[in-house]
């Protein structure tokens, strides 16, 4: 309990570019993102990796157009967002993620893809709180 | 420590300068990122294990944290490349729009979604 496995790597044929891209002695983090790209997203029922991020997406960006419209404290309070006070960034991503995951089939949650979707989608508006425009310029 | 007038202030500047599309190109690189980092992290019971490729180079020697860190941030860049494939899709698409106009989310967009994913993958082949 309490412990956590990674997943066994692919099998596919189209799967070993990547240790051998990842084994180069000149490794490249384009050749690589490219081989995992074309070998695991074709792999993975599209619908797995695509509603997770499509009401994440929606809810995210509603966020932001009501943020535009009403105002910041109008926004949180018209989405229902409970804010901590110590925690802002983080209950304000936790917030609108809880709105986004009440809308998509909970088969879809808790799949990997949609914890992998959850994560993102949470690290993105934290850092948009926190950090403005330096969330882009991270990148 | 962000409080709630920073959180107002950083979140006007994002929206006034990168706006909704900026939101959606932030939030699919870092899902990209994310779906590359797991299969990364994947396990093999051979010599292709590549949770293992992924910290030690070809000769045997394990990368330093700041190998590893700007390995990651040349990773994220790459998804960076990739989520702006998957937005000009949904733009020559005209679902972006549907983002934002639309009071609930519309079903109709989640293929349009499906397909620019796919898109990348055609992009590469």
């Amino acid at each position: 309990m309490g412990t956590s496995r990674a997943a066994n790597a692919p099998t596919t044929k189209k799967w070993n570019k990547v240790p051998s891209a990842l084994h180069s002695p000149s490794r490249n983090a384009s050749t690589i993102v490219d081989a995992v790209v074309s070998a695991t997203i074709p792999m993975v029922p599209t619908s797995s990796i695509s509603t997770p991020a499509f009401y994440a997406a929606y809810e995210g960006v509603h966020f932001i157009s009501e943020v535009r419209k009403h105002g910041f404290d109008k926004a949180v309070e018209r989405t229902a967002i409970r804010v901590s006070e110590k925690y802002i960034a983080p209950s304000i991503a936790k917030g609108v993620w809880d709105v986004a995951a009440s809308k998509i089939d909970p088969k879809f949650v808790s799949s990997p893809y949609g914890r992998l979707a959850e994560v993102a989608f949470r690290r993105t508006i934290s850092s948009i709180v926190s950090k403005g425009i330096k969330a882009m310029e991270e990148e | 420590m962000t409080t709630l007038s920073d959180a107002d202030k950083n979140m006007k500047e994002f929206i006034e300068k990168y706006g909704e599309e900026g939101f959606l190109k932030l939030f699919i690189t870092n899902y990209l990122f994310e779906l590359v980092n797991y299969f990364l992290n994947t396990t093999a019971k051979d010599e292709k294990d590549p949770s293992y490729l992924m910290h030690v180079n070809y000769k045997g020697i394990p990368y330093t944290h700041e190998e590893i860190d700007k390995f990651n941030s040349a990773i994220k860049q790459e998804c960076a490349k990739l989520a702006t494939i998957i937005v000009d899709k949904l733009k020559t698409m005209d679902a972006l729009k549907n983002f934002v106009i639309e009071p609930t989310p519309d079903p109709r967009i989640l293929p349009l979604l499906e397909e620019a994913f796919q898109s990348i993958v055609k992009e590469l082949r």
